[in-house]
């Protein structure tokens, strides 16, 4: 019993590990192809973007539809610390704390989001965040500072498959935590029945912020990540048409799911690279598979299942099968 | 002392005067009814008292303290607990989860300590799902906790937002109609259950409910209201009795 | 002088303009989200389809001006009512958010399709004859004169089928509750069809106007305009017809006086942080109320 309940307690540092290991291996051998490790690094992106986004949409029930801001955030705030900051040779060091301090910016930007939605609901909160995309992209094509309209340009690669690992198994572990703590149920009972929620002395308020700040918190990370993997931002790579990329990921995958968001994620940008030789083509097949998936299967790929593997063991049996949202 | 005392209470929809000018005094540990006839403002007083709506005037002390204008979070953990008329647990949420929920008040690990899994926060988890598996023991729910709160019958759902209201930690409830809907034998169910929330938890209670036999079972005080306006209150037998009281349900309920 | 009577006269004439295009878009957003309380994100595109049928019936079937724009609005009804037909109907007992993802995935699809088929962006040929009068120091085009008057025309038409037909009655009826509806007889799957045709009609119409004044289109002018329409249906306060064209006009306003005192690059942040503003102070609009919550 013992050594089982240790072993468990170790899982976590040790996948942890054990994965860094591996990907740092991988990306200093030859043997995975270039190609493919790249998409796994916009899959291991995009699914940090996916589940975050996740977080507000699917477990707090609230239809964010300007996630990409969160982004631009944190991939701007990043890219000047490490171009401007500090000297690009600091820079692979450096890397972390800027991916995180990105992070942090978009974390308190999600505020600005977060205090309007104690009064403002539904459709009309999506278009506060709308506005607030729409608003951020406007002030950086008018400010010369960061490349206006024209993008930043200068920012080293320092993206690498393991730190696109680390990253991505945090926002996985620290949205599941969060998710089986009181607090995560106090996010779901606000989906729920809001009103009731406050009146049975949930402090929505609070669970509000915490999770605005929490999920941009984890989109700022991947804009950070996605900056230095591509290596040049523009207003434009952060406009509704990205907003709406990571919407469609969250849906295809399935709300209110852990597991949905990392099918969502890798089946989107896989199959987007799969159906790369029809060139333009896909981009017209990609949104009639989702509007075939939503007509046939409405709840997303998981439909509120979950991966046991993502459930705290004193949670597993805990049947969410039958539910209708 | 004073659990709960309402002074003045007037509130207005519009141009419909919902509650004009009601009073009440609930001391702990007591069972108040309300009763009155449809639309008569029972449930509006119950959203004035968790501050769904905001009195027009008038003022609501509980323990003491004016919740006339806090927060319904706020006066919940102060001490006051609810279910609903038209049942509104968590569908989507677990038995289990929905009771755990409602502690929302009680635990006391903070973000980080939820975020990274640490002791203090496995602790007091511990704790919040012991605590809910006791309430569920003690009202039969037990054997459903790990199904969604939206796949029950009505009848447990009901129950299942007593025991949501109780893992509060309340010292009062208030229960809006909970034997809507019930044979004489589920009523009598009922009956045992509100007398357990106060004996057993020493939980004061007021309670609507359209049935007679509960009522008179049960409560050691009543007020009627009628189109908004107290037409009685005092003890049972004697508003039975009561001559304006038999002409408010004049055929619409029977009074026994 | 930069702020004399003519030049303010002039910029009226560009509010009104500018205004009852984002008018006309609004209406469609507004009634279809009066019987369904869905987002139609789609309607921008079928906007911009509109812009795009009308430079081919334009190019290749060298259609005069009015013909054009009836085909064209014949062809974008058409677009309107398939999508709800094939798209939104079965979704109709599901989930609320599989039917907006829905709307937005009909919405790339339009756009990517349209993309597909013609990479570039496309100048209108100049099919009405852009003449100018001028008055005084105030210059009136015929383009600006066809545009504000068949949107007026439109918009007053479509007034009154909203307030004075059955059509109108039942479209009111099932925005104030679908589900009470069919117990009084009116027949749910028709009137939505109709409220899909009409918006597209004047989404149709309103693309054809705007590739009159902006002719170079793209398949992905709808976002941008599409929003902007929706923008102004909300700050009229969703639902609410008169609402939406009011709110169109209030939006082109605010564009317009921005670009008289700023550079035209602040213009998009000026009207978002304005909503942002609206949005806050007033969350349902500025025609908008509340519907209470019952316990
Ligand atoms: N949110 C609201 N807006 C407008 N009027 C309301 C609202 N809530 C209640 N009312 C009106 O106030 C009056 C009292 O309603 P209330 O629900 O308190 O009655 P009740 O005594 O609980 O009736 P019942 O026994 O049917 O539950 C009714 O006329 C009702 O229509
Ligand atoms: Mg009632």
């Amino acid at each position: 019993m013992k050594v089982v309940a240790s072993a468990k307690k170790l899982a976590v540092p040790a996948i942890l590990l054990v994965g860094c290991a591996l990907s740092c291996s991988v990306s200093n051998s030859n043997l995975v192809d270039r190609y493919v490790e790249l998409v796994v690094m916009y899959v291991g992106i995009n699914f940090i973007l996916t589940l975050s986004l996740n977080l507000v949409n699917g477990y707090m029930g609230e239809f964010s539809v300007g996630h990409a801001v969160f982004m631009a955030i944190g991939a701007y705030t990043s890219a000047i610390i490490t171009v401007k900051v500090f000297s690009l040779s600091l820079g692979p060091w450096i890397f972390p704390l800027a991916v995180l301090t990105g992070g942090m910016a978009s974390a308190l930007a999600g505020l600005l989001v977060a205090i309007p939605s104690f009064k403002i609901r539904g459709d009309y909160l999506a278009i506060v965040t709308l506005a607030f995309n729409m608003i951020v992209k406007s002030i950086i094509e008018n400010v010369d500072f960061l490349g206006g309209p024209r993008g930043y340009l200068g920012i080293a690669k320092l993206t690498s498959l393991v730190w696109v690992f680390f990253f991505s198994f945090m926002a996985l572990w620290v949205i599941r935590n969060f998710v089986y703590s009181n607090y995560g149920r106090g996010v779901v009972s606000i989906r729920e029945d809001e009103t009731a929620a406050i009146i049975m002395g949930v402090d929505t308020k609070k669970v509000k912020i915490m999770t605005f700040m929490l999920s941009s918190f984890f989109a700022g990370v991947a804009g950070a990540l996605y900056a230095h993997l591509l290596q040049f931002i523009s207003p434009k790579s952060f406009d509704i048409l990205k907003s709406t990329e990571i919407l469609i990921m969250v849906y295809l995958g399935g709300i209110g799911s852990i597991a949905g968001s990392v099918l969502g994620a890798s089946v989107y940008t896989v199959l987007l690279e799969l159906l790369r030789p029809l060139g333009i083509w896909r981009m017209v097949i990609m949104p009639l598979v989702l509007v075939f998936l939503m007509i046939f299967r409405p709840k997303g790929i998981t439909g509120l299942r979950e991966f046991k593997w993502f459930i705290p063991s004193a949670e597993k049996k805990i049947k969410l099968f039958k539910h209708k949202v | 002392m004073d659990l709960l005392k309402i002074t003045g209470l007037t509130h207005y929809f519009g141009g419909l005067r919902a509650i004009s000018d009601f009073e009440l005094t609930v001391n702990s540990g007591e069972i108040y009814g309300i009763i009155g006839p449809n639309g008569s403002g029972k449930t509006t007083l119950f959203n004035l008292i968790t501050a769904v709506y905001r009195a027009t005037s008038g003022s609501i002390l509980f323990k003491g303290t004016e919740i006339t204008t806090m927060s319904s979070d706020r006066i919940n953990a102060l001490g006051i607990a609810r279910t609903f008329q038209n049942i509104r647990v968590f569908n989507g949420l677990s038995v289990l989860d929905n009771v755990r929920v409602a502690q929302f008040n009680k635990f006391q690990y903070n973000i980080l300590e939820a975020l990274f899994n640490l002791k203090s926060f496995k602790k007091d988890e511990a704790l919040v799902t012991e605590r809910a598996w006791e309430l569920l023991k003690s009202f039969n729910l037990d054997h459903r906790a790990y199904d969604l709160a939206g796949t029950l019958p009505y009848g447990l759902r009901r129950y299942l937002e007593i025991v949501r209201a109780l893992a509060t930690e309340p010292s009062l409830v208030l229960l809006d109609e909970p034997a809507a809907g019930m044979n004489q034998v589920e009523i009598s169910k009922m009956i045992e259950t509100v007398k357990d929330i106060r004996n057993k938890y020493g939980v004061a209670v007021l309670v609507i409910e359209h049935q007679m036999s509960l009522i008179m079972g049960i409560c050691e005080k009543l007020k009627v209201l009628d189109f908004g306006v107290t037409i009685a209150g005092g003890l049972p037998k004697d508003v039975r009795k009561d001559a304006k009281v038999l002409e408010a349900y004049l055929g619409s309920e029977v009074m026994d | 002088m930069r702020l004399g009577l003519s030049y303010l006269i002039q910029q009226f004439l560009n509010i009104l303009q500018l205004g009852s295009l984002y008018a006309l878009i609004a209406i469609g957003y507004t009634m279809v989200y009066g019987v369904l309380s869905l987002i139609n994100f789609a309607h921008g595109d079928v906007f911009m389809l509109g812009a795009f049928i009308f430079f081919l019936a334009a190019l290749w079937l060298k259609l005069p001006f009015i013909p054009a724009l009836i085909v064209t609005v014949c062809v974008t009804v058409c677009v309107g009512v398939l999508i709800e037909r094939l798209a939104y109907r079965p979704l109709r007992n599901a989930p609320k958010m599989s039917a907006v993802i829905t709307a937005l995935g009909v919405g790339v699809f339009l756009e990517n399709f349209t993309l597909a088929l013609s990479p570039y962006p496309q100048h209108i040929p100049e099919i009405v004859k852009n003449r100018a009068w001028v008055m005084g120091q105030v210059t009136v085009s015929s383009i600006q004169t066809i545009i504000i008057a068949i949107s007026v025309t439109l918009m007053v038409i479509l007034d009154f089928l909203v307030r004075k037909t059955r059509f109108g009655m039942a479209l009111r009826a099932i925005s104030w509750d679908i589900s009470a509806v069919p117990l009084m007889g009116i027949p749910v799957n028709r009137i939505i069809s109709q409220t899909f045709a009409l918006g597209a009609a004047l989404g149709g119409a309103a693309g054809v106007m705007y590739s009159l004044a902006y002719p170079v289109i793209d398949p992905y002018m709808g976002i941008m305009i599409g929003w902007k329409a929706f923008i102004s249906a909300v700050v009229g306060g969703i639902g609410n017809v008169r609402g939406a064209m009011t709110g169109g006009f209030i939006l082109g306003t605010v564009e317009i006086a921005v670009t008289m005192f700023l550079p035209s690059t602040y213009r998009d942040i000026v009207a978002f942080t304005l909503l942002f503003v609206l949005l806050i102070f007033r969350p349902h609009g500025i025609f908008g109320t509340a519907r209470s919550v019952k316990l």
